[in-house]
């Protein structure tokens, strides 16, 4: 990753391409992950996070290696633009032992804590308090991490935001939250969830916290990327917590298997007009960044990659059963 | 290119999916994101999609055809493409569900060992098969070398106990030792304690000679220990010599067969629902009061009938497994006769009113008592009332009178007012719920005033629904009627000078009587306002002439007071002016007040 | 266990946490405290007290009235190397901060492979006895043992207060400590040199031969009076402490059962799926052959705890009845 000094400036052209490749990373991941699902060789259930890759990708584009985040169930855009492996994500899916949590996961808490992943989540907020824990940890260790916290418009009517972002705002923690409005809260849409005042900025949730509100365009990875460049160099300063609400659009369903009987006829294609994968690589076409050859080499090393992933978790063993009993506490077994 | 078409995995509680129709024909071109197939699950009707361009070869799965989740349903490929990669595909993944025999798809996931785990399960079911037997049981056969399949169970479902394979020794005993006294061979079966018994068992001793100071007797370690210590001669089991044998009588035997197999057969429950009785006591006294003879038992009987109309399943019998209800509603009566338990039927109770289902009962419960109850008086029975209330019982499970299906228990009405009813159903052929609604609405009957009163033929009801000062008046032939008030029911006739029937007071009658009443009361009350002391007041009222229209009231007023004449007529006076019922008397008819006074 | 031959203070409960957390603060720079009022007043039970003077406001960090949070973020702080000793102040508050300890402290390690050390502490205390009502007045370790993936222990004496209060810190997982308002004044020797004791180690608190009593917090005290007071009627009772309720130390309980024959279990939960049924279910399964009686059942009665004393007392066992039920055994 680059430094801050170059960054002030216009985004260095192999930023941008990098941004490229995790968004195409993701979409083609979850595009494969569907299909296995729907063929029935992922078991579980499974929340897509196709459309939404501008957001995670310009978060944790402008993040450290040192730094935390905690995820929602719709994780797996947060875990590939953090750079957790394609295989061993698959492996977890698919239940295998090579997963990043031994199939004791799957696909709604993948984690990696020595990659500062502290996890995807099944609970709505449930990763918030998490998230404000390790900015305290952070401060009080006397470092200059930060600790980022995604979740979706729906967790803002959760109490775990406003406890923690509460106290956030009174210890002056390096927390961001990045509040990814997809639009809709399961299978019910935003004036459902909110009171009219919070429907043209989210943030406004943060107001009484102290906390930095910005609000960008969810399909433009570089506004997600710059504002949170902003967030966290104000945290790393000690200035405290931010919130930031990425607009965007969830193209799938709540879970694969929604039937989405809720989309107004005509809305998804609207917003796929603006679907980053199609426009991020007109973007750097034209400003010359990229090729269109260069971009199917893109695409076609990261099909090549994913269908990789797909054999390895295919090919790897299901943890045998006594690991069940495997884990639950630091002396190992479950107990007696 | 090209990919095996499989019925869409659509969420956790998905089990099959139905092809409810394809979008095209075998052949067919179609374009990436086309929709191909419509296929339902339990959740959901969901679209399928083309993942690519290419053209449908193959429709595996018809229209209305069910699969579980992940099986192929049809191969789109290339207009030219060589089918034989998929077709090998798709004949190991069914080769992959017939080798898993119920048809599961993740052959080496957690699948595989659920269906290990149900293999090992069966198997330890076969081997419990062979001998039930309890933990006790088998670990003093293992000790005594018993073999279990020679001795009987008296346990649940003809399981072996710890006191089976321990009588099955002492039999063994019994065969080749004469010596063995009649206390250590007792059917009685020995209450002891695990440690007791293991005790025992080490020392050799017989349990049935120890004496238990646990609770309900039972014997603990320490009581073997003490037999142990004392060389078991501190035994002395209590003995029982039989003073008479009684034999049954027929009737007694039949009651006892059809109980017992009624016992052993039906699946007995019994709920049991508790209310208050004050409604059902004020309209029984109601009832008394018009010289009905009308038990609360016939109450009971009658809202019973009802019950049994609103819900035909109880109304029924269970015979050769068949659940089969009957149109008359017959219920019994257990009666306590001298030669046994009888159940006299009152037929046809849901269409008699509560005085004919009264009648009947007396007449059939005085034959059963007197012995003269014939078959027809018994037989035919739909349900049947047991009454024990009488006898101060709270409540209790009555035994199903087969071949019906149910019984209901009545309870005494207890200091507080409430009475239980048990109702004990069979569970083969009706369920908890639908005792429960059986109970709630006759309870709901034995509550309502309204229903119990409409049992009648004669009036009882005290008109409830009406307000003070509210009447109802009904005419019940020509000259007679009834007024219906909030606190009772008044009857008026013409005298059979007129052409009625002289059975109650006219209504100038009831008005001259109103008259009085109120005169009276308003002196009563006036004096009490003044601090007089009254004693009595009672009046005399004549309305003149007898017949026609009243030309003259006279009333005469008696008074009982110490109070003298000038006060008593100052009383008097105001009284006629503020009496409510003599100010709504006209002019026209002159009303002449003349008062006694007299002193006590 | 490693234990102290040597020197012993006598020393009230609430002092022994004063202690111990001084100490282990004193050791481990990472261990810090929070919770609400955990400075100035010293925590709810005012036990904390001089701790934030000697080791600052950051260690001894008061947080806002947020259950949710305050868990929530001992457990991130926790994942990210820290040691918190988080403070719920009635362990019916633990109902507020649901979801973080059923979901997310409970789970994270065994769902994210079980790599992940999660040392944190949450110590709350049942309460009883205390004219405190419903809400302030229950016994709860029952609930959270009931959750694998929790470590739970109950703190009665001073010495194992101070034994179980050090292995809780330095744990790599989560541990729920359950104090006992009615122990904090409690007073008795320890030793004073640094011992841990191992979680999932019962105790015997007083051998005897004719009836086990297991009992834990205030029932523990009750039950040694109990014994006290039987023994001169010759009934020699045993008191066992079972110190960690999750994991049990079923070995030492079944084998006390075994022995005598006859158990009684008495514990602050309530009687209905409360600690006594686990114990209950344990000594018969492991000591079935062995008993003699069924073993007897000591707890509150179910129903929430009210607030008037004489309704209080009712519902909550004493040590008579300790007593009757040891009687009604022996």
């Amino acid at each position: 990753m680059s430094s801050q000094g170059e960054r002030s400036a216009a985004i260095a052209d192999q930023e941008r391409i990098e941004m490229l490749r995790t968004m195409v990373r993701i979409r083609k991941f979850e595009s494969v992950i569907q299909n296995k699902f729907a063929d029935a060789e992922v078991p579980g259930f499974l929340h897509l996070y196709i459309g939404q890759e501008a957001i995670a990708t310009g978060v944790c584009q402008a993040l450290e290696e040192r730094d935390y985040l905690t995820s929602t169930h719709r994780g797996h855009g947060h875990c590939i633009a953090r750079g957790l492996e394609t295989d061993r994500m698959a492996a977890e899916l698919y239940g295998k032992e090579t997963g990043y949590c031994k199939g004791k996961g799957g696909s709604m808490h993948i984690a990696d804590v020595n990659a500062g992943m502290l996890g995807a989540n099944g609970i709505v907020a449930g990763g918030i308090p998490i998230a404000t824990g390790a900015a305290l940890s952070a401060k009080m260790r006397d470092t200059d991490e930060v600790a980022v916290s995604f979740f979706g418009d729906g967790a803002l009517s959760e109490g775990a935001f406003h406890e923690s972002f509460n106290q956030a705002g009174i210890w002056d923690l390096p927390l961001l939250g990045i509040v990814e409005n997809n639009q809709y809260g399961e299978m019910t849409g935003l004036e459902e969830q909110h009171p009219p005042s919070a429907l043209d900025d989210l943030t406004i949730y943060g107001e009484p916290y102290g906390v930095t509100r910005m609000r960008v365009d969810g399909m433009d990875v570089e506004a997600v990327y710059e504002a949170t460049l902003e967030a966290v160099e104000q945290a790393r300063n000690g200035d405290g917590p931010a919130l930031i609400e990425c607009v965007g659009y969830r193209f799938e369903g709540h879970h694969e298997g929604d039937s989405q009987f809720y989309r107004p006829d005509g809305e998804l294609e609207e917003w796929k007009q603006r679907d980053p994968l199609l426009t991020y690589p007109r973007k750097l076409i034209d400003d010359g960044v990229l090729t269109e050859e260069e971009h199917q080499e893109i695409e076609a090393e990261i099909e090549a990659e994913i269908e990789d992933a797909i054999e390895f978790a295919r090919n790897s063993d299901y943890p045998d059963p006594q690991q069940a009993y495997e884990g639950v506490y630091s002396d190992g077994g479950e107990q007696a | 290119m090209g990919y095996i078409v499989r019925m869409p995995q659509m969420g956790m509680e998905m089990d099959q999916g139905e092809v409810v129709s394809w979008e095209y024909e075998e052949g067919d071109a179609v374009e990436a994101d086309d929709v191909i197939v419509v296929v339902e699950s339990e959740k959901a009707t969901n679209e399928v999609n083309a993942r690519e361009d290419g053209v449908i070869r193959r429709i595996i799965v018809e229209e209305t055809e069910k699969v579980e989740p992940g099986t192929p349903i049809g191969i789109l490929a290339g207009p030219e493409e060589d089918l034989a990669q998929y077709e090998t595909q798709i004949d190991a993944s069914l080769t992959e569900s017939a080798d898993d025999g119920d048809g599961e798809r993740r052959s080496s996931s957690g699948q595989s060992a659920a269906a290990t785990a149900s293999a090992t399960r069966s198997e330890t079911t076969d081997r419990a098969a062979d001998v039930r037997a309890s933990p006790g049981a088998k670990r003093l056969a293992g000790e005594e070398g018993v073999d279990l399949t020679a001795v009987d169970g008296s346990g649940p479902g003809g399981a072996i106990t710890e006191d089976d394979v321990e009588a099955h020794l002492e039999n063994a005993d019994d065969a080749t030792d004469e010596t063995t006294t009649s206390a250590a061979s007792s059917d009685e079966p020995v209450r002891a304690s695990p440690g007791a018994r293991q005790r025992a068992t080490a020392e050799g001793v017989s349990l049935a000679a120890v004496d238990g100071t646990g609770p309900g007797g039972a014997i603990t370690e320490r009581d073997v220990e003490a037999h142990v210590e004392s060389g078991g001669e501190t035994a002395t089991g209590a003995s029982r010599t039989i003073r008479e044998t009684r034999e049954l009588s027929t009737v007694q035997q039949t009651i006892s067969d059809r109980l017992g197999e009624s016992y052993r057969e039906a699946v007995h429950v019994t709920l049991n629902r508790s209310f208050p009785t004050g409604t059902l006591r004020e309209v029984k006294t109601a009832a008394d009061r018009r010289d009905l003879d009308v038990s609360l038992t016939d109450l009971l009987l009658r809202a019973v009938g009802t019950q049994l109309e609103a819900q035909p399943e109880f109304n029924a019998l269970f015979e050769d497994g068949q659940h089969k209800l009957v149109e008359e509603v017959n219920v019994g009566v257990a009666v306590d006769a001298d030669g046994g338990l009888l159940t006299p039927v009152v037929p046809a109770v849901s269409e008699k009113s509560v005085e004919d289902v009264a009648a009947a009962r007396r007449t059939l419960t005085r034959r059963a008592l007197d012995g003269e109850a014939s078959i027809d008086d018994l037989s035919g029975g739909t349900f049947t009332v047991s009454n024990l209330g009488m006898f101060g019982i709270d409540d209790f499970d009555p035994i199903i009178n087969p071949p019906e299906i149910a019984i209901l228990g009545v309870g005494r009405i207890r200091d507080d007012g409430t009475m239980t009813l048990s109702l004990s159903f069979d569970h083969r052929v009706v369920n908890g719920a639908d005792a429960a609604r059986f109970l709630d609405g006759l309870v709901d009957v034995l509550t309502a005033p309204d229903a119990l009163c409409e049992y009648f033929d004669a009036d009882v009801s005290p008109a409830p629904d009406l307000d003070d000062r509210e009447l109802r008046i009904e005419t019940t032939g020509e000259l007679a009627g009834r007024v219906a008030s909030a606190y009772g029911t008044v009857e008026f006739d013409e005298p059979e000078a007129v052409g009625g029937s002289g059975s109650a007071p006219s209504p100038v009658d009831h008005f001259l009587g109103a008259l009085g009443s109120c005169l009276s009361l308003t002196v009563r009350q006036l004096a009490s306002r003044d601090d007089v002391g009254v004693r009595s007041v009672s009046a005399d009222v004549v309305g003149s002439p007898d017949r026609g229209p009243l030309e003259t009231v006279d009333v005469r007023l008696r008074i009982e007071t110490e109070a003298d004449v000038e006060t008593v007529n100052a009383l008097v006076d105001e009284a006629e002016r503020t009496c409510y019922v003599a100010r709504v008397v006209s002019d026209e008819v002159p009303v002449r007040l003349d008062v006694d006074v007299e002193s006590p | 266990m490693s234990t102290a031959a040597g020197d012993v203070e006598e020393m009230a409960v609430r002092d022994v946490i004063n202690q111990t957390l001084g100490e282990e603060m004193e050791r481990d720079d990472r261990v810090y405290i929070q919770g609400i009022d955990v400075s100035g007043r010293g925590g709810t039970s005012n036990i904390l007290k001089g701790l934030d003077d000697r080791f600052g406001t950051d260690r001894v960090r008061n947080t806002p009235i947020s259950e949710v949070s305050m868990v929530g973020s001992g457990l991130g702080a926790a994942a990210t190397g820290m040691r918190p000793v988080v403070e719920v102040m009635y362990c019916g508050f633990l109902g507020v901060a649901g979801d973080q300890l059923l979901n997310q402290v409970a789970k994270m390690r065994y769902m994210f492979g079980g790599e992940l050390d999660l040392p944190m502490v949450i110590r709350t205390k049942n309460v009883m006895g205390a004219n405190a009502a419903a809400q302030h007045s229950q016994a709860l370790h029952h609930w959270l043992a009931a959750i694998p993936g929790l470590k739970v222990v109950c703190t009665s004496t001073p010495a194992d207060t101070k034994g179980l209060l050090k292995a809780a810190v330095r744990s790599d997982d989560p541990v729920i400590v359950f104090e006992h308002g009615g122990v904090y004044n409690r007073k008795a020797e320890v030793p004073t040199e640094d011992y841990v004791y191992e979680i999932g180690e019962a105790a015997i608190e007083r051998p005897g031969d004719d009836v086990t009593v297991v009992a834990t917090q205030n029932q523990l005290w009750n039950a040694l009076e109990a014994a006290d007071r039987l023994s001169a009627e010759g009934i020699s009772v045993e008191v066992v402490n079972p110190r960690t309720i999750s994991p049990l130390d079923t070995e030492t309980i079944v084998e006390s059962a075994r022995k005598t024959g006859r158990c009684v279990v008495v514990d602050d939960t309530p009687l209905s799926y409360g600690t006594q049924s686990q114990l209950s279910a344990t000594i018969s399964e492991g000591a079935f052959w062995d008993l003699d009686l069924p073993v007897k059942r000591l707890g509150v009665d179910n129903v929430p705890i009210p607030f008037s004393p004489t309704l209080e007392d009712e519902v909550i066992p004493g040590t008579d009845d300790v007593v009757d039920a040891i009687l009604d055994l022996a």
